[in-house]
Order: structure tokens, then sequence, then C-alpha cells
């Protein structure tokens, strides 16, 4: 997902006033004669590093925790998940305690060495995390977990009801005439696989495409991006602002938070699941690897999916939440869009849809293929 | 103390902050990826697989980088004369009015088009107060003309300063002297002024070229997509795992910009050859 709002374009990363005060003290105390008149404070504080996206960090400064537990936090916020992976690769391991990542790219991270499985015993919360993410094996590699899913959302169709009274039925739909010039499209290629793998070859599974049907997927969206888009945007929030502006009135893909973002900006959009279904998406908190703070990490996690930081976290974000205990204390109509009261239901139109393999013996597009594919598309 | 040692802090500075990454990177362009980790290799097939496939995006963004510094190098090429041999004292101000324009980030000036070039922006509010149209005119934005437009802007001062700099260095009683031997005011320019600006417009290029080259935010924003070589360079070291190839293609991408600057100040010294 490439969630960022326009304004997390930038790459953000922020050192705490606290780190810095800290620091002087110390570098005071030193230089007045020895690390015995430190400030209790800049000696025992520990720095703990965090990436994700920014309002992920909500629940963990939620309480006391930080407070309790001495951390001086320092949370680094990315534009996307996969700005996640170069950090990591390129300096990030043993400097980093915890990052939140879309669930798709963990095998990709375990493979390339950058994340260490999680103790499964040490989740406080697991028993009572929604057991559809738990039991997904697509967050396990080798019966060894490899995230903890901690919040999620589906990926609907969204749309203008100014301008389409009536939820279009199909994803096809959007290929309409009326809507020519004015359909939304984002730079986010794990997403079109999700929502258009399945509406191209009529499988729920259908991300798991042969060479020739991902081909298809791509020229059709060759097509929308050619004939029918109004823009190819870089992000979420700047779907949301050609909403807002009316340039678009329905999107090939789309979030929630979507719906959100335009109605500050004055304008009402709505979203559907069409017919042929959509995928989640299921975040994890996962644990980079030489993470250096191993149990304070564990704490942090737990922290994270006890229900009070929960729901603090589900009500500014309106995102979904993975306990199942911090449900009853969500506000009702946050409750009824996620639609916790019959979970099964819906996800049965939102799936938690495969990743492409790895490597494969040539009946099924890699990765790699998806995304020398999805070069075409980008390009067009 | 000697001379050269002046330039010692500097050079460290270069060698340590550009010299080494870039010359790490272009040892990695050679590495291959197994199983998503990159091995230590010597093969050529990265820069073999740059060609093949992206061979086509290639040229065409060092085609629009063309276009764009071009463009900006005549816009610049015009304010700076008029700022040196026109506007007389008025010379400084015009000069700050270039330089107010770096104040503000890159991505504020991208906004700022959006909101001049958007559906609702500043210019189709302009033509539809105008009834120079009927409804707001879509194409403004989501196209390669936005995309150049924008970085025009962004660059126009980066282009001007070399350009003033190099006329400031053009006494204006040579023009004068040119025009009382009969040259007309083009003749005067091509072979009094061209010339002697020669490294200023070179530099004003060549910054405009390598910027733009370089440049795959614009596109993203204002394009309406992502088009140019910079952001399939970006793809792999990221979601492709692919820093080998990602590395190739950065140095190809590079050495074929370095290369269209050499010609052009080799065609401009051969144009304005008295």
């Amino acid at each position: 997902m490439t969630k960022a709002d326009p304004t997390s374009a930038l790459i953000l990363s922020r050192a705490s006033a606290l780190s810095r005060r800290s620091l002087l003290q110390g570098l005071a105390a030193l230089s007045a004669g020895g690390l015995a008149l430190a400030p209790g404070r800049a000696r025992a504080a520990t720095t703990m590093t965090w990436m994700g996206w920014q309002g992920y960090e909500t629940p963990i400064l939620t309480g006391s925790f930080l407070a309790d537990n001495d951390i001086d936090f320092q949370p680094t916020f990315v534009a996307s998940n996969e700005e996640i992976i170069t950090r990591l690769q390129s300096g990030g391991i043993g400097q980093t305690d915890l990052v939140t990542m879309y669930f798709g790219y963990l095998q990709l991270m375990m493979d390339a060495g950058l994340i260490e499985t999680v103790d499964q015993s040490r989740i406080e919360a697991w028993d009572r995390l929604i057991p559809e993410f738990t039991g997904h094996p697509a967050i396990r590699a080798d019966g060894q977990l490899m995230g903890v899913p901690w919040n999620w959302g589906s990926l609907p169709l969204m749309y203008d009801p100014a301008v389409v009274p009536e939820a279009p039925a199909s994803w096809m739909d959007i290929f309409k005439d009326e809507y020519k010039g004015k359909v939304a499209m984002v730079d986010d290629p794990l997403t079109y696989l999700m929502i258009w793998g399945p509406v191209t070859t009529g499988r729920p599974d259908g991300t798991l495409l042969s060479k020739e049907e991902l081909a298809k997927m791509i020229d059709l969206l060759i097509t929308l991006k050619k004939d029918h888009a109004r823009g190819f945007f870089p992000s979420y929030g700047e779907m949301a602002d050609a909403f807002a502006r009316g340039e678009v009135v329905v999107s090939a893909l789309g979030w929630e938070a979507v719906a959100v973002w335009a109605g500050a900006k004055g304008k009402e959009i709505r979203y559907t699941i069409p017919a042929e279904g959509t995928a989640i998406f299921m975040d994890t908190l996962v644990i980079p690897k030489d993470a250096p703070n191993a149990d304070l990490t564990y704490k942090m996690m737990n922290h994270i999916l006890s229900p009070e930081p929960q729901r603090v976290f589900a009500t500014e974000q309106s995102a979904g939440v993975t306990n199942l205990d911090t449900v009853p204390l969500l506000p009702p109509e946050l409750a009824a869009a996620y639609g916790y009261a019959d979970l099964p239901a819906k996800l049965q139109k939102a799936r938690i849809v495969p990743m492409p393999p790895v490597e494969s013996d040539g009946s099924i597009a890699t990765y790699d293929d998806f995304l020398a594919e999805y070069g075409r598309l980008q390009a067009a | 103390m000697r001379p050269g040692a002046l330039l010692v802090p500097a050079l460290a500075v270069f060698a340590g902050l550009f010299a080494l990454p870039a010359g790490a990177l272009f040892v990695v362009s050679f590495w291959s990826v197994r199983a998503r980790m990159m091995r230590p290799d010597l093969t050529l097939s990265n820069y073999a697989e740059t060609f093949a496939d992206y061979g086509g995006l290639l040229l065409y963004t060092l085609a629009m980088a063309g276009l764009v510094a071009l463009l900006t190098t005549l816009v610049a090429f015009g304010f700076a004369f008029a700022a040196r041999f026109r506007a007389g004292r008025r010379a400084d101000l015009l000069i700050y009015l270039a330089l107010v324009t770096l104040f503000g980030g890159y991505l504020v000036k991208i906004y700022a088009w959006k909101s001049i070039l958007g559906r609702d922006g500043i210019l189709n509010g302009a033509l539809l107060g105008l009834w120079l149209v009927e409804a707001p005119v879509d194409a403004l934005i989501y196209s390669p003309g936005a995309v150049i437009v924008t970085l025009c802007y962004f660059l126009l001062p980066f282009a001007i300063l070399p350009i003033y700099g190099a006329l400031r260095a053009i006494p204006e009683n040579h023009l004068a002297a040119a025009r009382d031997l009969g040259a007309g005011p083009f003749r005067a320019v091509r072979d009094v002024v061209l010339p002697r600006a020669e490294r200023g417009v070179a530099v004003a290029f060549t910054l405009s070229f390598l910027i733009a080259a370089g440049d795959y935010v614009t596109p993203r924003f204002v394009g309406g997509g992502a088009s140019l070589m910079g952001h399939f360079i970006e793809t792999k070291f990221t979601v492709g795992f692919d820093w080998p190839l990602g590395a190739a293609m950065a140095f190809t991408l590079m050495l074929s910009a370095l290369a269209v600057c050499v010609a052009m100040r080799l065609a401009y010294r051969r144009a304005v050859r008295p």
C-alpha cells in the first residue's frame, strides 16, 4: 500500500526533544567531572527505534508505556512499505527495534535476512487476536511466526455519490464511457494485483497468475490508464485531493481512509466492495534482524496490541484493529464499518490473498515477473 | 601554508560523501542477485539488461531532460541578458527576484504548480472567467507539458545565475563597438556575447539537464504517473531487491547524461564560432 498523504511524501525522521536534552545534560555532566553527576534520566533511558507510517506510532504514545519503561522513543516515518525495506538493507539492521510492515512483504524480508522470527508465546494477546489473521499461512515461514497482525483495512472501490448515485456493482463498471477521464489510479503495485488479478481471472486466488494471465491483467490496466484514467497518482492522499477537486469520480483501487481525507476537505466520498470482491491489507509488527532491545521490543508489541492503545489508534485513524477485546470499546459506527459483528462474512468479500511466489517452476508468475510487468503499466 | 592545502577539506568532503559511495555503487553494478541477496560478481548482465529493457525509457528521459534544459537555458539567457544589458540600475533587483524563487521547498513548488494547472486551478479559472473555454481544460495537468513547465520553473534560477555571471564579464562597450562597426543586434549578440558566455551557458544547461534527467518526483505529481528513468531506478532499490541492476541503470543514466552535456557544449562552441 502507498498510504502516504501529500505531506508525508517527505521522509520525516523525528528526533525527540527529550533525546537532545538528555544528550546535552550528559555532556554537561561529563565536563563537570564525571558520569556520577549526570542526571539519572540521561544514564538510564533506553533508546528504541521504530519505523512505520505517520500515525502508526499512536498506540505506542498512548498511556504511560514510554515513561514507565524509561524509553527514549525514536520514530522514523516512511512514505511507503518499500522504504522500510530499503532502510533496513542500507544500515538499519542492528539499529532498529520494531517496524510495522504489510504482511505481503514478510516472506521477502525473511528471505533477504532482514527480520527475526517472533516468539508467539511472548505475545500476551495472541489468543484474542482475530483468528482469520493469526491463522493465515502468509505470516509464517516454515511454521515460524514472522509478524503479528495489528491493524487492517480493505481495498474498496471509491466513488463520488454526487456524480455516481448508485454504487458500481462491478470493478469493470469503471470502464464505462461516462467515467472516461475521471478514473483515479494510484502507483501501488501490490494492490493492483490483489484487486485486478481476481477480476481478470474470475478466481478468488487470482494473485497466483500464469504469465499469460499476468500480461492480460496488465494490458487491461494499461487500457484503463491510457483511455480512462485522470491520473496515476503517487499516493492515496493525492487521490483524495483529486476526489475533493471533482477531477475523479471513481477509482481503480481504494482505501477507507480516502473517504475520511476527502471528507475533511468537505467532499463526501463513498466506498463499496463490488461483486468480484476485493482484498484486505493487514499490517504486522515485525522485529528486524539483530534488534538491539529484544525484551523491550516484546513489551512494546504487547502494549500496541492491548485494548486501549488499539482503541485510540482505531478511533484516530479510522483503522481496523486485531484485538477482539478492543471491539466493544470502539465507536459503534467504526465497528459497523469494519464488520466486526460478522467478520467471516466480511472476509468473504474482502479476502486475504496470497502473494506471488519468489520462485516458481514456470506455471505461476513470480513476484519478479509481476514487477517486470508492472513496469509496463508505469511506463505506459 | 601551501595553496593546495586549502583544497584538502573540500577534497575530503568530495571523496567521503561522493566519490567513495559512488565508487562502491559502481562496483555493486557488476554484482548479481540470487535469492534476494547481493553476491559479489563481475558480470555485465546488469548493463545489458538496462539497455535491453530500459533503452527506450532512457532515450525518452534524455529527450525530456534535453527539452527542459534547452527551454530553461533559453529563458534564463533572455532574463540574464536583460538584467545585464537592459535593466541598468534595476539589474540587482531582477537578480534578487530570481533568487527569491529559490526560497521554499521543492515540493512546495510542485504543489504551487498543481494549484495553477489543476482543474479548479488559477489558469483554468482565468480561462473560464475570460470565456475562452466552456469547461476546465483537463490537459493542463497530468501531462508531459505540466512536467516540463514545472521543471523549467524550478530550474530557472539555477540557470540564470551562471549565465548572468558570464555576461557580467562582457563590457557593454564591446557590444556598442560591434554595433558601431555595422553589426545588427542579433549579429552583435551572436558574435560578441554568445562566444564569451559559453561557460555560463554550458553550466546552466548542464545543471538543468542533469537535475531534470535524475528527477522522478515531478512526473509523479504533475505528470500523472511515473514515466522517467529515475522512478524505475528507485523501484530496483526498493521493491525489486535488485541493487546491482539499479546501480547499473543509475550509472548508465549518469554517463549518458554527461555524454549529452559534452556533445551539447561542443555543438554550442561550433555554432557560435565567429
